[in-house]
């Protein structure tokens, strides 16, 4: 016997104060209103099985601990507590972890960790809108892999990053050639070159050579005895320190100019940012500064109450993730890696002669400068990093500015260095070995830099080649069983839709990954012999159902082990005809599953509950309604009745104004199914509230068209007098209205009968299923597939 | 084995395929299978694993 959950206790979790909900192991469907819980179902059963609520998470300033827990309660209240049959066990999860899990239920609680179950509206919502560039996120997001796509970004960025650092130690090597290059003027290409040249201009001064590289460091030592000993020989050490560190500083023109080159790429990206093409990424930035102006704390597009901040915070980390996806970005990484450098160098330089002004009273007055200088230089570090992050350009004119204080100050402190060596006063012969030793110094400190350049290259080197292999070798695994799974699902996504849209003249559909993209799906509908994207061949309701097929297909394939499936208002854009399918397919393929399905569309819940009464499954699920929500209680569910059967204890009750207001809700729901299943010329109305003035007329006359000279004119004819006769009674009962009183308990029931009437006529006598207009046959049909003596009345030639 | 786990294990097998060695290839994976790892993490993970590399 496979496992079932058998009830769902909930503590302290999102809308939910407090829930029971007793499933004796059966399924659920659920309707209530937006915002009154529904979802916080999903995210129990979520949380409970993995540990946390993937969409609460990952988003800058969006936590599980923080936003998981009902507001008036905090992360230690938060519980979830399953009760499974067979067996009669109870697990329990908290943010502490899980209870220890009893061995009879270790491996589905296992496979509830590992598989993707529950489908969200707002994944169907971003596969409908998504381009199809964006699509292979979306379509990751139906199967539960899209945060896999954050990962792979993190690694593209380290390979850029290091990459970067790999082009700009090269450049710093050879400008530190260039500098030995010019002190030892000579061109060299490597550091060997650099001891036979030096031993050529120790010579012609006089002065003894240097075996090695390695001694050069002990040249000066060695002839700094020959110099007088009124000659202050610290002081002529610190200074020619002090000369070496202010090599080291300056900072090139042409640096500048690439600098102004850099930052009119940056702006590039940053206006194509807010060019309003569309593709996602503009659909979100669109979508950021709707939320931001508006200030509202209720979605502009669905009325739903939404957290502000939160979604601000996620929009933007998703616009963070696109851009930083694109390769102009990631070149763009690469090129501000050596400026970003050569400020880390300055400011490093700056710091180190800071320490040695002191010594010297000319030079200490220039302490303050230097202090503001390494100030400024951080906050420039600040800001080109994140103009690497596209959120600003380089402040060009700051970086200008500092640049010429930073370059006058050297050279003011290079003239006062001369100054100082001039008033230590060496004689001609001590001056020709001072600068022999200020020679070498420099040399041997210029060479120390390189060596320690080049040592850093190959670390920086190898670690870009292993981030390369990385990167790719993730790339490919996401890349390769992403395209297993989708030739897995692809015949099982066709054979739900077809189920769906059975006399659509559907060929092939074809999922797979591109290639030669980075993560790029491609998703093909064959229709009406053209094949192509789905968007440029079918509707928002076709996309809407066909993300429902590939998460359908999905668990159908991959989650044999795993026998509980959330359906979470999955069929928002999905007609009226098409979910009655849909309700078929669930009810025909997926009985080894608990299924729980939550729903705000009262048609929907209906069409699920007629297809349990035609399938023989009543007995395999609860229907339940949220009947009221607020925050102290949470969600107050009761099983629902079929409305008829609440317009009866109505009127039992003597309740006029609650049956007839009920009736009327009937009636319009009937009236908008007989308009839809009998393709009625419903006159268009822009905001899609149809009301029952609306669709009466349309529906009278189509279905009395259709069933002229056949068995049921007669019924129809009646019902519609019937109810021309009593539907004014619809208004008044609804709104607060004098007439109210007028009415009789009599008449209220002589309306209500007459709703139920239409119902009766318009439903298959055998199965209680709707009848449809079906246009092949040209007759009006049992809409149920496994009715098994199903009705079809022939509708006259005249139609 | 869910399809996330499927995913990291072809991706250890493609490093071990060139040479990885395993306590880095493991050490990696669980780097990347935390909710928010950052580049600077990534690299220093990688910048350490050169290092030994530039040592042997």
């Amino acid at each position: 016997m496979s496992t079932k959950i058998k009830a769902i206790h909930i503590k302290a979790l999102r809308g939910i104060s407090a829930l029971n909900l007793e499933l004796n192991g059966k399924n659920l469907v659920l309707k209530g209103d937006n915002g009154t819980g529904k979802s916080s179902i999903g995210d129990a059963l979520e949380f409970f099985f993995t540990g946390q609520v993937a969409h609460l998470k990952g988003a800058e300033g969006l936590s599980n601990k923080k936003h998981l827990p009902h507001v008036n309660f905090t992360d230690k209240d938060l519980a979830v507590k399953l009760h499974f049959d067979p067996g009669n066990i109870s697990v329990k999860r908290t943010f502490k972890g899980i209870d220890n899990i009893p061995p009879r239920l270790k491996e589905y609680i296992e496979e509830g960790r590992h598989s993707t179950f529950i489908l969200r509206r707002a994944q169907i919502l971003e596969f409908i809108n998504s381009k199809p560039a964006d699509r292979y996120r979306s379509l990751g997001n139906i199967i539960g892999i899209a945060d896999l796509d954050e990962k792979e970004l993190v690694l593209m960025g380290v390979r850029d990053e290091l990459k970067g650092r790999v082009e700009s130690i090269q450049s710093e090597y050879k400008e530190i050639l260039n500098e030995i290059s010019e002190l030892i003027q000579k061109k060299i290409s490597k550091i060997d070159e650099v001891l036979s040249r030096l031993n050529n201009m120790l010579k012609q001064k006089g002065l003894p050579t240097v075996d090695l590289l390695t001694e050069l460091n002990n040249y000066s030592k060695e002839l700094i005895p020959n110099i007088r000993a009124t000659v202050n020989k610290e002081d002529l050490a610190s200074v020619t320190a002090i000369q070496t560190i202010l090599m080291d500083i300056p900072i090139p023109g042409e640096f500048l100019h690439d600098t102004k080159e850099l930052n009119s790429k940056i702006e590039e990206l940053i206006r194509k940012r807010s060019k309003s093409y569309t593709n996602e990424q503009s659909l979100l930035e669109l979508a950021k500064d709707v939320i931001a102006e508006k200030e509202s704390d209720i979605c502009p597009v669905c009325n739903q109450p939404i957290n502000r901040t939160e979604l601000l915070e996620s929009l933007s980390q998703r616009i963070k993730t696109l851009i930083g996806l694109t390769k102009e970005a990631s070149n763009l990484r690469t090129s501000i890696e050596p400026l970003k450098s050569t400020i880390d160098r300055v400011v490093s330089r700056l710091e180190d002669l800071l320490g040695k002004l002191s010594r010297f009273d000319k030079l200490s007055i220039y302490s303050r400068e230097i202090e503001t200088l390494i100030h400024d230089g951080k906050k420039l570090q600040e800001k080109i990093a994140s103009a690497k992050q596209l959120n600003n350009l380089i402040p060009v004119d700051d970086l200008i500015n500092w640049s010429s204080k930073v370059n006058k100050v050297t050279s003011n402190l290079q003239n006062e260095c001369k100054n100082l060596l001039n008033e230590i006063g060496p004689t001609e012969e001590e001056k020709n070995i001072i600068e022999a030793i200020d020679l070498v110094t420099r040399v041997s400190v210029k060479l120390n830099q390189a060596m320690k350049i080049q040592r850093d290259l190959e670390i920086n080197k190898s670690s870009f080649r292993l981030a390369e292999i990385i990167f790719s070798s993730f790339s490919n695994a996401k890349k390769q069983i992403t395209h297993k799974i989708y030739s897995e699902i692809q015949s099982g996504i066709k054979n739900a839709y077809l189920a769906i849209h059975p006399n659509e003249p559907i060929g092939d559909i074809e999922l797979a990954v591109k290639e030669k993209r980075r993560a790029s799906a491609k998703l093909d509908l064959e229709l009406f012999g053209k094949k192509g994207d789905p968007r440029a061949l079918s509707s928002e309701g076709h996309l809407d159902s066909l993300g429902l097929c590939i998460f359908l297909a999905f668990i159908k394939k991959f989650n044999t082990k795993f026998g509980l499936m959330v359906l979470d208002d999955v069929v928002t854009s999905i007609d009226s005809r098409h979910r009655q399918n849909i309700a078929k397919l669930i009810m025909n393929e997926f009985r080894d599953k608990q299924i729980i399905i939550t729903t705000h569309d009262e048609v929907w819940f209906e069409h699920l509950r007629a297809c349990q009464k035609a399938f023989g499954l009543e007995g395999n699920f609860i229907n339940y309604e949220i009947i009221n929500w607020d925050l102290v209680t949470g969600p107050q569910l009761k099983k629902a009745k079929i409305l008829w059967e609440e317009i009866q204890e109505d009127i039992k009750r003597g309740d006029k104004i609650a049956a007839g207001n009920k009736a009327r809700q009937y009636l319009e729901r009937l009236l908008k199914e007989a308009c839809n299943n009998t393709q009625a010329a419903v006159p268009y109305k822009l905001d899609g509230r149809y009301e029952i003035g609306d669709l009466f007329e349309a529906a009278k006359q189509r279905l009395q068209k259709l069933t002229k000279g056949t068995s049921i004119e007669n019924s129809i004819v009646k019902c519609f007098q019937e109810l021309s006769r009593t539907t004014f009674m619809a208004n008044p009962l609804s709104h607060d209205n004098v007439l109210q009183e007028e009415l009789s308990l009599e008449e209220v029931r002589g309306f209500c009968d007459a709703v139920h009437n239409l119902d009766e006529t318009l439903s298959c006598p055998f199965c209680h299923n709707r009848l449809i207009y079906d246009k092949q046959f040209r007759a009006l049909r049992c809409s149920s597939e496994k009715c098994e003596d199903p009705i079809s009345i022939e509708v006259p030639q005249t139609v | 084995m869910s399809i996330k786990d499927e995913i990291f294990h072809e991706f250890a097998k493609g490093l071990k395929t060139k040479g990885l060695p395993d306590g880095f290839i493991d050490r990696l994976s669980s780097l990347l299978k935390e909710n928010k790892v950052t580049e600077e993490q990534m690299i220093e993970l990688i910048r350490g694993a050169s290092l030994d590399v530039d040592k042997d």
